[in-house]
């Protein structure tokens, strides 16, 4: 039976502003990185907005009737408490092996990224957070354009398993190009002059050259190491 | 002190009299006389015209324009004379709203508890006139916890049915020869819903703190739970705008205006309704809302049709996400909004002559009537305000369905699996269509999966994933159902499907260069 009346206008406006505000929470801790790209910000924010003025206005009804609507805001006690929830999220060090990879995914969508007089005069490419996802669609794409060019990149160091050399690994990062239903995995190949396992699975800025290799299927990128440190692991690992 | 009060409802000769004179025998236990208030122009409670101390005849015409007035003199015979229980037999024409303003607000608030509403429907005069009744009836179905009916035949019963879960999915309806079952359950204390609630957030929550236990680390309900909340933060930012704009046609737009936008003859109405798709940036979660609101406002069915089909393909956002998504490809671009158009309006041609009027049951025979708030009373402001949201959490229920089901589908790879088998094109296609819709992608960003097809599909074949699955997905059909029939969503399904289908195929032989175009 329905009865709206007393505290249960309160009570759903309280259902609606508690969804809000973890919302909020939820954006501005950034933990929604996990789930979407930067680019929702504004958009979770706008729902955060709604489900606020909805609340305020629900909690304010003098009217009462009889009708109650209260069985609806289970919905939001429902995104309130899965906000919360204890989600383990993907991490480059959950994959086995380079194998999984995907740069074939790599689309038109990530911004290439425009050198500055400065690097092409002195052949070298910085790879910020910003640039990772763009300079890995750039090398593979045209290498030769880059070839020799020293570049400096973080990222976790993974070892390749399929190209039978011991000294071969992968600087992988996880891409994100929507939401947490299409995570992927982007690298490129580096060779190291020795096997390196200190640094296996671990979180690393490492400086190289570009070089061109070819495959049955056409050229690839590799990363010539020359030097090699532990670095910070971010706070999200995701690049958008 | 509160004083338990029992409505019953219905026009004229539904038995209302009949009805509250075998329930005051039943109630044998009782203290005190109940009071009766007939808000009536009928005859008197047969058993009652001799205790006229315990009934109150109030005119209708005193109810709609005297409340104060009206207030007063039940507050003299109910509190005054320390009433526990008050029987009000409602005059079938009168809004329940003023049952409301008079016994829920001002000087009763607090006091009356209205313990149920029952409606008496007299199932021909209802199937055949109730839109011609005004919103009284409509208001009093709605609000009522009981529905009984005397039974009729097969069909009529059937469509009567039909016709009042439209309206009040929440009443218990009980054909008359049980109403001795419903006066037993009026004696029962029911749990209210705000229990409900208490009880369903600490499952929720007791759920949440189990999950370390049962489905933490990288097990699949982990990331099942991941996907899902992703299509989820992904899709209720774009459903909230839907529902506003939509909520904004309803409530400020006037069916005028909109019947003017849309030209008489199908095909300049459905080219109307393709332009709208393009101008407004609207996902399919979005653009089904919009539907809803342009079926209500008097737009025909076809032309909203196309317009729900062509919205989610061809709007702006969508454009310029498969045009980087496809390397800055404008064939493909060209392509999925093309084949977009040309199934959206095959589409809308097909329900212009093939459907039927009850396609537009849930909105279109009862007029604008829905329970969604917009009936509600108050400024434009506020209605709006009511409207969005109860029309929010009517779809949301099933976005969070849909979105959940595609999550398992995602992470259980079933889709997947199928599609690496060796298949002539048309079996690829329709297998591209069908992951389409079971993995229900926003078409704001189904662009760059669909592009990871291509390494192993066509683009003729990953095309059909371009433009069905904006179209129709799981969530989509548990959207349309909120408010449509259950078979005019599989036929609008089915159909589409196969238009889909026969459009991409037609396009892949004679256009897009052969079946085996990459």
């Amino acid at each position: 039976m329905n009865k709206k009346g007393g505290l249960e206008p309160l009570f759903e406006g309280i259902c609606a502003i508690a969804c809000a505000a973890s919302l909020v929470y939820f954006v501005a801790t950034g933990q929604y990185l996990y789930f979407v790209t930067p680019s929702m910000k504004g958009f979770l924010y706008f729902a955060a907005g709604v489900f606020f003025i909805w609340g305020i206005y629900g909690a304010l009804q003098k009217k009462r009737s009889y009708r109650s609507f209260l069985k609806r805001f289970y919905l939001f006690v429902f995104i309130a408490i899965l906000v919360f929830l204890p989600y383990e999220h993907m991490k480059t060090s959950n994959l086995t092996s380079a194998e999984d990879v995907a740069v074939n995914s790599l689309n038109g969508e990530i911004e290439e990224v425009l050198l500055s007089e400065e690097e092409v005069k002195n052949r070298e490419i910085d790879v910020t957070e910003d640039t990772f996802a763009g300079w890995v669609k750039m090398l593979w794409n045209d290498v030769h354009a880059y070839e020799d060019y020293t570049i400096t990149i973080s990222g976790r160091l993974v070892k390749s398993e399929d190209a039978g050399e011991q000294n071969q690994y992968t600087l992988i990062r996880l891409y994100m190009s929507c939401c947490a239903a299409d995570v992927l995995p982007i690298g490129i190949p580096c060779v190291m002059s020795e096997p390196v396992k200190e640094y296996e699975e671990a979180w690393v800025e490492l400086t190289g050259v570009v070089k061109c290799c070819h495959k049955e299927e056409g050229t690839y990128p590799k990363i010539y190491v020359k030097q090699i440190k532990k670095s910070t692991e971010p706070e999200v690992e995701y690049i958008f | 002190m509160s004083v338990s009060v029992i409505v019953v409802m219905g026009i004229l000769d539904a038995g209302k009299s009949t009805f509250i004179n075998s329930y005051i025998k039943m109630q044998g236990d009782i203290k005190t006389d109940p009071l009766i208030i007939q808000f009536e122009q009928g005859d008197i409670a047969v058993s009652l015209k001799k205790k006229e101390k315990n009934l109150l005849w109030i005119p209708v015409k005193e109810a709609q324009q005297q409340t104060e007035e009206i207030r007063k003199k039940l507050y003299m015979r109910i509190v005054m004379e320390k009433r526990q229980l008050v029987i009000i037999e409602w005059n079938g024409l009168l809004s329940f709203s003023i049952l409301e303003e008079l016994l829920l607000n001002g000087i009763f608030a607090g006091i009356c508890d209205i313990k149920a509403t029952i409606y008496l429907a007299d199932v021909p005069v209802l199937l055949k006139e109730l839109k011609y009744l005004g919103q009284g009836p409509v208001s009093q179905i709605m609000n009522a916890d009981y529905i009984l009916y005397r039974e009729t035949k097969g069909n009529e019963e059937k469509e009567f049915l039909r016709r009042i879960k439209l309206l009040n999915k929440e009443a218990k309806v009980l054909p008359v020869s049980e109403s001795n079952q419903l006066k037993r359950e009026l004696k029962k204390e029911k749990q209210s819903d705000a229990m409900g609630l208490c009880i369903f957030a600490s499952v929720m929550m007791i759920l949440a703190l189990l999950l370390p236990v049962f489905g933490g680390g990288h097990s699949k309900i982990n990331d099942v739970l991941v996907v899902f909340m992703g299509l989820m933060l992904q899709g209720i930012p774009f459903l909230l705008l839907g529902v506003i704009l939509s909520s904004l046609i309803q409530v400020f737009v006037s069916s005028e205006t909109i019947k003017r936008l849309f030209p008489k003859n199908k095909l300049g109405s459905m080219l109307v309704a393709v332009l709208a798709g393009f101008c407004l940036p609207v996902c399919d979660c979005a653009s089904i809302p919009i539907f809803k609101s342009l079926v209500k406002k008097g737009v025909p069915l076809y032309a909203a049709v196309t317009f729900m089909m062509a919205a989610p393909v061809i709007n702006p956002v969508v454009i310029l996400s498969t045009y980087y998504a496809f390397h800055e490809d404008v064939r493909v671009v060209l392509l999925r909004m093309g084949l977009g158009v040309a199934s959206a309006i095959i589409i809308g041609l097909f329900t212009a002559y093939s459907g039927k009027k009850k396609d537009l049951e849930k909105s279109g025979p009862l007029d604008a009537l829905c329970s969604c708030g917009c009936m509600e009373e108050g400024s434009r402001i506020s209605v709006f305000i009511r409207h969005s949201e109860l029309e929010f959490l009517d779809v949301a229920r099933y976005l969070v369905f849909g979105t959940f089901i595609s999550a398992i589908f995602q992470e259980t790879q079933i889709g997947e699996s199928l599609c690496v088998c060796e298949f002539s094109f048309p079996l690829k296609l329709a297998m591209m269509m069908l992951l389409a819709f079971l993995l229900s992608l926003c078409s704001s960003a189904d662009a760059i999966v669909a592009k990871s097809f291509m390494v192993e599909f066509p683009l003729s074949a990953v095309m059909g994933f371009l433009v069905f699955g904006p179209m129709m997905d799981i969530k989509n059909v548990l959207m349309l159902q909120s408010g449509f029939k259950k078979t005019f969503v599989i036929r609008l399904c089915v159909v589409t499907f196969l238009v889909c289908f026969l459009v991409v195929l037609a396009a892949a032989v004679f256009s897009i260069g052969g079946l085996g175009y990459e």
